[in-house]
């Protein structure tokens, strides 16, 4: 039986994550009803693929969403895994967003010896999570870092942004290494921390710790896998 | 000569809004922030802007501030585009001459605002 606490939870996470994806639905529409205005071959090219992209997206958005409940029945299979491969993949995927929002992604892998142990499609979700989040939050032209290291008995994963600072509220649920559902206040200018949320349950998931650490000019967001040291294997 | 000032943090939007008014006005700038705004608006004073309320850093609200306390940026009609509902917001003495919401918004009136404004039919005060 579903409390009465948890039920309201249900439908407040339910309007918040109708809420975010109000803005990719607005902007497909405006693409389509201003692709008729394009008069030239290169306008209307750059009109569909912002179409294509942004469709993507909150599509991933929707799947990832759809996969919560799932993943409270049933554990996800965990392997070992190249997490450099995971981000090279997700780099692939979220380069083209970076260009079209005039952003930059730096990579830096220091991690040379583990690999993880978890599961691929979600930690691949988590890492796309990241970057997408940095992305929004930075200022054109300007640089997000996807760091991959060591750390301790575990590799570190985590995603610079040089955006605005996180209000102390947030910082207190980050702390608490969970977030039950989606945030139902505006945690940076148009966003309700539904990305956080997914983040936060999917590490749950896969045993990892989630977190962030606050700079004076942006924000951090990490995850720390479980890891097996591996020197044949570390990619 | 006329001149507007998008100022819209989606690049998706600002191709959208760019093409919009590609017909209607002469001097297109954009930008996806307040404070690029600020830069850009001391540069070419524009005849009409189109912004958006949620932007990262300083919000449209704050832009809209920062225009109401200068003589020569004060009279600078504001096209106001938003998803949140601002029905209760006051916006007097701000420059807005018309809100469309993001989710309804329709390229022909969004053109025919910018005409009426070119046009000096509408008035900031």
């Amino acid at each position: 039986m579903q409390s009465e606490v948890e039920k309201t939870a249900g439908i407040s996470g339910v309007l918040v994550a109708a809420h975010e994806l109000k803005a990719p639905l607005g902007v497909i529409r405006q693409l389509a009803l201003t692709l008729q205005l394009a008069e030239s071959k290169a306008m209307r090219t750059r009109l569909e693929s912002q179409l294509i992209r942004t469709t993507e997206q909150a599509l991933k958005q929707v799947e990832d969403l759809a996969k919560i409940p799932q993943l409270q029945k049933e554990q996800p299979v965990f392997e070992l895994v190249s997490v450099r491969a995971i981000c090279n993949e997700v780099i692939h995927e979220v380069r083209p967003l970076f260009c079209q929002e005039r952003r930059r992604l730096q990579v830096a892998y220091h991690n040379r010896t583990k690999v993880a142990v978890t599961n691929q499609n979600l930690l691949r979700s988590v890492i796309y999570n990241f970057c997408t989040n940095a992305m929004r939050y930075s200022d054109q032209e300007s640089e997000s870092q996807l760091t991959v290291q060591d750390y301790h008995d575990k590799i570190r994963v985590s995603v610079r942004d040089f955006g605005p600072a996180l209000p102390q509220s947030i910082w207190r649920k980050l702390q608490g290494g969970h977030i039950n559902q989606p945030l139902p206040v505006a945690m940076r200018p148009g966003s309700t921390g539904l990305g956080l949320y997914i983040v936060s349950q999917f590490t749950q998931v896969m045993r990892a710790n989630f977190g962030a650490i606050k700079h004076v000019d942006g924000t951090s967001f990490y995850v720390d896998l479980p890891a097996l040291e591996q020197p044949g294997l570390a990619l | 000569m006329s001149r507007a000032l998008i100022v819209e943090d989606s690049s998706a939007l600002t191709d959208c809004l760019r093409l919009i008014l590609g017909s209607c006005v002469n001097e297109v700038d954009t930008c996806d922030s307040a404070i690029e705004a600020i830069q850009l608006i001391n540069q070419h004073l524009p005849d009409v802007i189109l912004l958006d309320v949620l932007l990262t850093g300083p919000d449209g609200f704050t832009l809209l501030n920062e225009l109401a306390s200068y003589q020569d940026t004060m009279q600078i009609p504001v096209i106001l585009l938003s998803s949140l509902d601002l029905t209760h917001r006051r916006l007097d003495g701000y420059g807005v001459v018309q809100i469309f919401d993001k989710t309804t918004m329709r390229p022909e009136e969004i053109r025919q605002t910018v005409q009426a404004v070119l046009q000096k039919e509408y008035h900031v005060g």
